[in-house]
């Protein structure tokens, strides 16, 4: 008796959720001239969930901007948790595709994630701007595709001309990498070290933390080389804030002045890390700081909508956003046919006005980036990256000759 | 219990899931082509798990090293697909492995067990993540065709048509697990999960068979493993990792353990309700958490047990 | 040599806080045979309790406290509702239990405190490093390394020099007698239960100034106190300090000597200390 209730109540739940499960099952159908739907595939949920929503809410931010339309049709968000998992992304992009029937994708972060949906985006007709997810192979020559754009800075555009900016505008010639042993650490630093060397400069040591390390000593001994002039250093997320933190806490910033990628003092971090990411100096597209009509105006509209400061990620989200919506506009909201959007991309690119500076997709569909020189200071009370000089326009294929032979 | 009733059941839900790729949108039916996949891995470790009494957080070793091997054959050896070599080199690396680590770990027992398998399976992880040249590292393997069976007029390249073929290993797969759980075999297994002395008593060879066991779990897991890289397309070092191994776990308990299709249930509903709650909400971890706590207060033995026991 | 110093020190600060997060698991796993996956979680969560008391009143043994007490209380509830029940008693139900726990705190967590990694101000008396030579040692670690020794002085004078210890080490061998000569069972195993709980919430607190509290650390932890407890042997102080220490200076000096195989060193430590010894170096069965 007392199991048939069990049982009862549980084929209750199970048919509740199989019915809601076939109701929502059925695709929308996507009317002639309904809504532009964009499905936003991010990791809500896993270790990067600050990169999200800097995206999330940057591109929020401009389809607000425009009224939610574009090309007359309204715009509607799905969004989808890829829980910083390849697999999990797979499915989510697949549900975007198939049952949303999504006519652009912003995302993903990961670059696990990315390469896991790429040759599955690439057969679909789909649009797919991809904000943040770095590593170099998802626009180079062999993975190039018609309808995946990148805005985001590939390991090489950020680090290779910090490597030549350091060699002539410092006096350090033997340089000590470190970065977080995983693939993006490893190309970052590849790519540093290919352009300090081939300036003259040399890379004595190589220091590598498995991902996810709590505790650096060991690693920050093992930095700390006689003969060392200074460190170049790849980190992200928590990995970032404990280095940073520790690289004060043991004495080395003192002594080896800290360089490195800009994902090492991201803005939604340096409250955590603190004072200790005072005076580091970095390579990044973007600061707040950057003093553009453009981006003033996007720093004032991100504080009244979200009450803080926009980051990398805010601005990637932005531009993906702004991408789509020239786009739409531009075609009078005939979005359906990937190979025309595709097309009237790089034809309205040149048009926009992005917060880090003028937009443009080289032939491979990854963005020509304007990269600067940061240095995080304490401007009233608050840490901040400050604009130290500006690298110019970079685009991959100055960039990857060391290893793209 | 009668004894009609579990077999027609089952032909029930064979036909259903035949009949299934005819009325569900395509999204659904790859979803359902990955729990078919999941419920040959979650019934893998129930051999093990259920039958034999072993508990392992590191079944994903086996998983992971089927989906590595097709995947390194597929992109860097043959550039292209090359079924039956993939099929039987993922099979037969992921039981080589079963056997290398089943030298190691069986003289633990329980908890120990546990987390002897689950330190092994984080060292092929380890490898996988390091070994770029041969693994592509935390990238992974992305580029994995399908195979090309184009003699039998079947385009893998198509949902429905995969997903038939992936039914067809999944229905091979669980007759072949569901002979071996019933064969004498399968009871002495059953006897070891009991009591191990008292069947070394009666003359066993416990640790051989406990080793034999061991290997035949392994080798389904790594079939799963060869559909699972088919179906991404890419492998990454997630499909050896704990998580991985925690999931099918769960699957397995959730679903009844011990009964062989219970953890195939438990696969779909984990999968299902995944999805589904996470398309509504951020929160959807909070959702599963309080599932997974409910099946333990209304079902301590599982979800498949509850239905067999309303039979009675 | 000071090679050799500078990583024992880091080694056996590092061991310390393993210590801390292990001692409560191998409380509840060995003493009283639970499975519970979501210790991490509740080392977080008191982290995180703390953290927010720490923003308040500005004074770390107050948000220590804040993180004891809470995760204590958090420990008896579970306790008392789930784990004492008759379902909970399969260790395998224990997992999918402690599992779901570990998915709710997580998003809790998550939702609360929101994606930033937060990290714990250090006292004002604690800020600075000491330098023995060319040794550099923060003061903070140093604490740590004391308070790790306070404690386990402490359980240990618990478990063989009190009266309740030696009800709970009854209690544990044998229930049923226990009982019979009047010791309430479900009292003292609720007890031991939640010591072991407040444990994690007070070590998610002292980690709080180096480790941090971030999404994602409640496995990361889990994963750490799983090693120290199964190395060590389960149901062992001994072991757990043992075990963590261990492990702390294989940590250090692994990374310093081999850091490119530094993602190993902690499962192959797992495998090679489980194959030669199936129970962990002082694990009894």
């Amino acid at each position: 008796m007392h199991y048939q209730k069990k049982l009862l109540s549980f084929l209750f739940l199970g048919s509740l959720i199989i019915a809601l499960l076939v109701i929502t099952g059925s695709p929308s159908v996507a009317a002639d001239k309904g809504p532009i739907k964009i499905g936003l595939l991010l990791p809500y949920t896993g270790t990067m969930p600050l990169q999200a929503k800097g995206v999330q809410d940057g591109a929020e931010l401009y389809f607000d901007e425009i009224g939610r339309k574009a090309g007359g049709r309204p715009i509607e968000i799905v969004k989808e948790d890829t829980e910083l998992s390849p697999t999990t992304g797979l499915t989510k992009v697949r549900r975007l595709v198939e049952q949303q029937k999504v006519q652009f994708v912003i995302g993903p972060v990961s670059s696990a994630v990315g390469l896991a949906i790429h040759d599955y985006v690439r057969a679909q007709k789909v649009i797919q701007i991809n904000p943040t997810a770095f590593t170099r192979e998802l626009t180079s020559p062999q993975k190039a595709s018609q309808n995946i754009f990148r805005v985001c800075d590939t390991t090489d555009e950020n680090a290779y001309p910090m490597g030549k900016w350091m060699y002539k505008n410092t006096n350090y010639r033997n340089i000590v990498v470190t970065g977080s042993d995983f693939a993006a650490g490893h190309h970052t630093l590849e790519a540093f070290t290919a352009a300090f060397q081939a300036s003259g400069g040399k890379v004595i040591k190589e220091v590598y933390p498995k991902l996810g390390t709590m505790d650096f000593a060991p690693f920050l001994a093992a930095i700390d080389v006689k003969g060392a002039d200074a460190v170049f250093g790849f980190y992200a997320g928590t990995d970032a804030v404990r280095f940073v933190q520790q690289y004060q806490e043991f004495g080395l910033k003192k002594r080896l002045p800290l360089y490195g990628h800009a994902a090492m003092v991201d803005d939604p971090y340096l409250p955590s890390i603190g004072d200790a990411a005072i005076g580091l100096i970095t390579s990044g597209h973007y600061t707040f700081m950057i003093d553009s009509p453009k981006n003033k105006a996007f720093v004032k509209a991100y504080n009244a909508k979200y009450g803080e400061n926009p980051s990398r990620y805010s601005e990637f989200g932005y531009v993906s956003a702004q991408v789509i919506g020239a786009a739409a506009e531009s075609l009078k909201g005939d979005v359906d046919d990937p190979q025309k959007v595709a097309a009237e991309i790089m034809k309205v690119s040149a048009k926009i006005e992005t917060p880090s500076g003028p937009l443009a997709f080289d032939q491979y569909h990854q963005r020509v980036i304007n990269m600067y020189v940061l240095k995080t200071e304490k401007r009233d009370g608050k840490l901040v990256n400050a604009v130290l000089d500006k690298m110019g326009k970079v685009a991959q294929a100055d960039v990857w000759g060391w290893w793209n032979k | 219990m009668k004894k009609g009733r579990p077999v027609i059941t089952l032909l029930i839900v064979l036909a259903l899931l035949c009949a299934a790729p005819l009325f569900l949108p395509s999204y659904y039916t790859g979803l359902l082509t990955l729990i078919l996949i999941y419920a040959i891995f979650a019934m893998s470790l129930d051999i093990l798990q259920g039958y034999t009494g072993l508990a392992s957080l590191g079944h994903a070793a086996f998983l992971g090293t089927g989906a590595y091997i097709v995947a390194i054959i597929n992109v860097k050896i043959f550039h292209g697909p090359h079924f039956a070599i993939e099929l039987f080199a993922g099979v037969l690396s992921a039981g080589i492995v079963a056997a290398l680590f089943g030298l190691i770990v069986l003289r633990n027992t329980g908890t120990y067990l546990l987390m002897i398998l689950l330190a092994s399976s984080m060292m092929l992880w380890g490898i996988a993540f390091k070994w770029r040249s041969l693994t592509g590292g935390d990238d992974g393997l992305p580029g994995i065709a399908r195979p090309d069976l184009s003699f039998v007029h079947w385009n893998l390249h198509t949902t429905t048509h995969f997903y038939y073929f992936v039914l067809l290993f999944f229905v091979i797969a669980a007759l072949l697990m569901y002979l071996v759980v019933r064969s004498s075999f399968g009871h002495t297994l059953l006897g070891i999960r009991e009591s191990e002395t008292r069947m070394t008593a009666l003359g066993y060879n416990v640790w051989l068979q406990k080793y034999i066991a061991f290997i035949v779990s392994g080798i389904f897991a790594g079939l799963a493993g060869v559909m699972l890289v088919y179906y991404n397309g890419f492998v990454s070092p997630s499909e050896l990792h704990l998580v991985t191994s925690a999931e099918v776990l769960i699957m397995v308990i959730l679903g009844g353990v011990g009964t062989l299709f219970g953890p195939a249930l438990g696969a779909g509903i984990i999968i299902l309700i995944k999805n589904f709650v996470s398309g509504y909400t951020e929160h959807w971890m909070i959702i599963l958490g309080a599932l997974y706590m409910a099946t333990v207060m209304l079902a301590p033995q599982g979800v498949y047990r509850l239905f067999r026991r309303s039979q009675k | 040599m000071a090679f050799v110093l500078t990583q024992t020190i880091n080694g056996v600060v590092f061991g310390m806080l393993l210590f801390l997060l292990a001692a409560g698991l191998t409380l509840m796993l060995g003493t009283m045979r639970i499975v519970n996956l979501a210790h991490g979680s509740f080392y977080l969560l008191g982290g995180y309790i703390g953290y927010t008391v720490a923003q308040y009143t500005h004074n770390f043994f107050l948000a220590c406290m804040a993180g004891l007490i809470s995760i204590g209380i958090l420990g008896i509830v579970s306790y008392k509702t789930v784990l004492e029940k008759k379902f909970a008693s399969e260790t395998l139900a224990q997992v999918l239990l402690t599992f779901g726990m570990l998915l709710i705190i997580s998003d809790v967590c998550r939702w609360v405190w929101g994606g930033n990694p937060l990290a714990i101000p250090k006292p004002e008396l604690l800020q600075g490093t000491v330098y023995l030579g060319s040794i550099v040692v923060p003061y903070y670690r140093l604490a740590v390394i004391i308070i790790g020794a306070l404690i386990l002085i402490f359980l240990w004078w618990f478990q063989e020099k009190t009266k309740y210890g030696a009800i709970v080490r009854a209690g544990v061998d044998d229930a049923e007698m226990a009982q019979g000569i009047g010791i309430n069972i479900s009292l003292v195993k609720t007890l031991v239960f939640s010591l072991g709980a407040l444990l994690a919430g007070l070590a998610g607190v002292i980690g709080g100034p180096f480790v941090g509290l971030s999404v994602g650390l409640d496995i990361e932890i889990l994963l750490l106190a799983i090693v120290v407890v199964v190395i060590g042997g389960t149901g062992s102080l001994r072991g757990a300090l043992v075990g963590a220490l261990l492990i702390g200076l294989i940590d250090s000096f692994g990374k310093s000597l081999l850091p490119e195989l530094s993602i190993f060193t902690l499962f192959a430590a797992m495998v090679v200390v489980l194959a030669i010894k199936p129970s962990g170096l002082f694990g009894t069965k």
